[in-house]
């Protein structure tokens, strides 16, 4: 059985789908999209073209979510389903807001380029707690009209596994549909077997932006998985109280589902979501604390009384350093995350909240992430008795089961086995090796990692495509090249 | 609601008591104090007098269940109950299985003395997370015949906590009840309102020692809270599964609690543990794994469907330093045994196995704890509605339009935890401004302003003399004419 966290109960899910169908009809949702708003005019809605308010009625909603796919698979490169998206299916990937880098050695946060998302892109490909790559950071080094498409295009020639991302624009959404189409054949092919889920956002309080409605739009007529990011600030940009917040979250995620379904009914979306509580102190989006993941631990609750995949953002820290801080909340959050059976959990790798990505910070998070799967996995049994059976032989001694041969077939399958970044030396070994901090260790297993890496073989034709058409977007741009990549040259 | 971890369901733990209790015929309990295989003996147990093995039938187990208090509490020095042990509460304390002390200058683990522990007691005294004082380290400044008696007794002068203790014989359990006894005013008081619980341990696999069988029957008649610690380790000193190590878990805490019942019945005792699993490639105990945890939690939930009160070790880690392998694991655990409703969780402040103790760490810690009892309180239900009527007119899909609410300054404080300056929210400004510091340097930071704001409480003075009176007769009959000499502590 898997084990489960459990924050509300039915009747409170009730309640916070009723309240957000009323926050739907009054104050009503911001579509600032004027195609979206016709879309929910023609299907009932009644729409205020000079606020760009629309009062979304029950019965829309309720028919949207009819549509919804309650489950589907993100795809690797080889076209193996590998993320699975519904039920209590849990996954984990790289946080993806990045803008900076954290530099082990000098402990800056570096502005993110090209060099730095490829170390992150590698570290992630060889973490088998990392069930998909995220384009984790930006690259500083191309022009911004490319900053979403390029880090995709990155990932894309560095990595064979499926993808979190998202776009910048709604013209770039376009672009990175076509990316993706490149490498899987055609769009048909890529609708079938989807490589990338897209985030979108909505901003609260209760508003579909221009650029997010226009990308639930877009991706749902590609037949492209949309993930939506709704993201209530708790006694800023939403209600003060967790349950003010989850119940806007709730609107939120509806809103934006209906848009995406009158799109195009069928396509997948997933309720997903970055809220943080907000500090009244510091000002601060503490997306370590507690109380954000009890946000997002009920929000899944509500996401799956409605039968539909699930998402957060959970195992970031708000320490702006590798030290005790960071994994006291990125450990704690992957568990909460985890135990709420969320399909995908973004966050790993992120310091200060969100902004910054560490390679040594997602090597020290795999640790975390393969605790809360040994967990999610559960109490197992192995034995025809549970004991009676193990004590043939035992003669009250210590090291009795240690001589057992039951005991060497099993103990692999009872416990997880750490790499080394986890400390698990008598005080004298751990002296011999150097006394490290586990900040220490991790820098030599990225920097192994790293050394172990290879880039994987991909079609020619298709990375030969693929950098053509993202060439062509830079030179329209205004870069006549491209940074120079290691292991790549394009024809 | 408070949100619940369940690892087993009512069939699988039915399976595990039905074990156990095979278990408790065959091979039996080896039980190495005679006057505990008396009891067993004369409430119709079979004895092996070569072997000292018990075997014991199942209504025997099944009459001492019967009489264990479901609940009782603690109090502290005051008189107020502080620890309820029973249901689902949960509290912490720090881990007090300590040898050594994290300096956080030379980062040496350093042998314990008075020193030591007088440290640990002041913060512990102070933060608000830790529910009851630990006997936490060993002093080796005093001679090794009254360690036991000496940690309680620093305690009892250094704090009005309750406290989680333990004694290292048959003859120093006496002597601190007699402790606590004078402090309480005497032994009924000592016994209506209990101030301390005391960790008594079975030697895995299945053994009761003549030390711990005779504990248990020297707590149960003086009505003194024990709190049975069950230490299966998986793969050496217990089966390789973890449902074979919760199942013999169940059978030496079953035997534990027949022994404590036989000799008084409805006495206070506590179904607790520090298992853990066995790593194979280091030939260590992990008592930072998730493993271990979810062992805890299960047993956890064996005792509650008896109706027993629950103890666990968790939120240590094995980590040697203050760095983010001893966050992960400190947190995650913590976190794990209070959504299992464990009564009393002790482990906090420890580093390398529970061998080290560490102030600057307990601080961090008490971050973790702050945590779990935030996400044990739940979702509250605060307003009449959820959220509609949080979209007065005033809210024009603006991002910051709720800051101006008059409830969002009504509110925060009870749905936030608002953490100490332990745990750094500033923006990276702020945060170089204040000095670029990690968690452990501004843990030190808050460890030196939590010494300087400490004072010793003021105690009964008479008991204090009467106390310190029995520790000194202690020591010279240990061989040593004086005892450590404490500051703010006069004894005439």
């Amino acid at each position: 059985m898997q084990p489960k966290l459990s924050l509300l109960n039915d009747e409170l899910i009730e309640r916070i789908i009723e309240e957000a169908y009323q926050l739907m009809l009054k104050p009503g949702i911001k579509v600032q999209n004027a195609e979206a708003r016709q879309l929910l005019a023609e299907a009932g809605a009644q729409v205020d073209e000079e606020t760009m308010i629309a009062r979304i009625p029950g019965q829309i909603v309720r028919k949207a979510l009819e549509t919804v796919p309650s489950q589907f698979k993100l795809y690797d490169y080889d076209d193996n389903p590998k993320v699975q998206y519904g039920g209590d299916a849990v996954q984990f990937d790289p946080g993806s807001s990045g803008i900076s880098i954290l530099i082990p050695e000098t402990l800056e946060h570096k502005t993110s380029e090209t060099e730095d998302l490829i170390r992150i892109i590698k570290v992630a490909e060889i973490l088998p707690q990392y069930d998909a790559q995220s384009t984790a950071i930006v690259c500083h080094d191309v022009p911004k009209e490319l900053h979403d498409l390029y880090r995709l295009y990155l990932v894309m020639l560095f990595s064979k596994k499926p993808i979190v991302t998202g776009a910048f624009t709604n013209t770039t959404v376009h672009h990175m549909v076509d990316m993706l189409a490149i490498f899987a054949g055609g769009r048909d092919n890529l609708r079938e077997h989807p490589r990338a889920v897209f985030d979108v956002c909505p901003s609260p309080p209760l508003i579909w932006s221009n650029f997010g409605s226009g990308n639930l739009m877009a991706l749902a007529r590609a037949g492209v998985p949309a993930e939506i990011v709704s993201m209530p600030l708790a006694g800023a940009a939403a209600p003060v109280t967790l349950l003010g917040a989850v119940t806007q979250h709730a609107a939120e995620c509806l809103s934006g589902i209906t848009i995406h379904q009158l799109a195009h009914a069928g396509s997948p979306i997933v309720w997903g979501g970055a809220p943080s509580t907000f500090d009244m102190r510091k000002g601060g989006t503490p997306f370590g604390s507690v109380e954000t993941a009890m946000i997002d631990s009920s929000y899944a609750q509500v996401g799956k009384s409605l039968g539909l995949p699930t998402h957060a953002y959970l195992g970031a820290t708000e320490s702006k350093v590798l030290d005790m801080q960071a994994g006291l909340e990125s450990g704690m959050g992957a568990m909460i995350g985890a135990l709420s059976g969320i399909n995908m959990i973004s966050g790993s790798g992120m310091l200060d909240s969100l902004l910054c990505q560490s390679p040594e910070k997602l090597v020290i998070d795999a640790e975390s992430i393969a605790m809360a799967q040994r967990m999610v996995q559960g109490m197992k049994i192995h034995t025809e008795t549970l004991a009676t059976g193990f004590y043939e032989g035992v003669n009250f001694k210590g090291g009795d089961f240690l001589k057992q041969r039951i005991t060497m077939q099993l103990f692999q399958k009872e416990q997880h086995m750490p790499s080394k970044v986890i400390d698990r030396d008598s005080m004298r070994g751990w002296k011999e090796s150097g006394s490290m901090d586990a900040f220490a260790r991790a820098r030599i297993r990225v920097t192994e990692i790293l050394a172990s890496y290879q880039r994987p073989e991909l079609d020619s034709a298709k990375e030969a495509e693929l950098h053509a058409y993202v060439l062509n977007l830079a030179k329209q741009a205004g870069l006549e090249h491209l940074p120079m990549l290691e292991d790549f040259q394009p024809v | 609601m408070q949100p619940k971890l369940l690892l087993l369901d009512d069939e699988m733990i039915a399976r595990i008591l039905d074990e156990a209790y095979q278990l408790l015929l065959k091979p039996g309990i080896k039980v190495n104090n005679d006057e505990a295989r008396d009891l067993l003996a004369t409430a119709g147990a079979q004895v092996d007098p070569e072997t000292n093995v018990v075997h014991i039938p199942e209504q025997i187990v099944h009459r001492a269940l019967e009489s264990t208090p479901r609940e009782f509490y603690l109090y502290d020095a005051d008189g107020n109950p502080k620890v309820k042990y029973g249901g689902d509460a949960v509290h912490f304390d720090p881990g007090s299985s300590g040898i050594a002390m994290l300096n956080p200058e030379t980062l040496e683990h350093e042998t314990t003395e008075t020193p030591h522990l007088l440290k640990l007691i002041k913060v512990a005294e102070q933060l608000s997370q830790y529910d009851a004082q630990s006997t936490a380290v060993v002093c080796h400044d005093v001679p090794q015949t009254i360690q036991d008696s000496y940690r309680l007794y620093l305690a009892l002068l250094y704090s009005k906590k309750p406290i989680v203790t333990g004694a290292f014989t048959n003859k120093t359990v006496v002597e601190m009840i007699d402790m606590l006894a004078l402090l309480a005013g005497g032994y009924e008081a000592a016994r209506e309102k209990p101030r301390a619980i005391f960790d008594v341990c079975p030697a895995p696999p299945l053994i009761w020692s003549n030390f711990g069988a005779g504990n248990l029957i020297a707590l149960a008649r003086a009505g003194v809270p024990a709190e049975i610690v069950s230490v299966p380790l998986s793969g050496a000193a217990a089966p390789v599964t973890m449902l074979g190590t919760v199942t013999q878990h169940t059978a030496e805490c079953l035997a534990g609690i027949t022994i404590h019942q036989l000799a008084k019945a409805s006495s206070p005792v506590v179904w607790g543990g520090a298992a853990c699993i066995f790593d194979m490639k280091k030939g260590a105990t992990p008592m930072g794994a998730v493993e271990t945890a979810m062992l805890d939690c299960s047993y956890a939930q064996v005792a509650k469907s008896l109706g027993m009160p629950t103890h666990t070790y968790l939120g240590a880690t094995d980590s040697k330093l203050v760095d983010a392998q001893s966050g992960l694991e400190s947190g995650i655990s913590a976190m794990i045994g209070a959504l299992s409703g464990i009564n009393m969780i002790s482990g906090s402040g420890m580093l390398d196995f529970l061998s080290c103790h560490s102030a600057e760490k307990l601080v961090i810690d008490a971050e973790g704890i702050s945590m779990a009892k935030r996400m044990l309180e739940g979702v509250q239900l605060r307003t009449e509605t959820l959220a509609t009527e949080f979209y007065d007119k005033n809210i024009n899909f603006k991002g910051g339009d709720f800051l101006k609410q008059r409830i969002t300054m009504n509110l925060f404080r009870k749905e936030q935890h608002l953490p100490s300056d332990v745990i750094d929210r500033a923006s990276m400004r702020d945060w170089k401004k204040a000095g670029s510091l990690d968690t452990f340097e501004r843990a030190k930071v808050m460890v030196k302003a939590l010494l300087a704001s400490y004072t010793k409480p003021a105690l009964d003075e008479a008991k204090e003399k009467a106390l310190h009176a029995f520790m000194l007769d202690l020591a010279k009959k240990a061989g040593v004419d004086q005892l450590p000499i404490l500051e703010d502590l006069q004894p005439a």
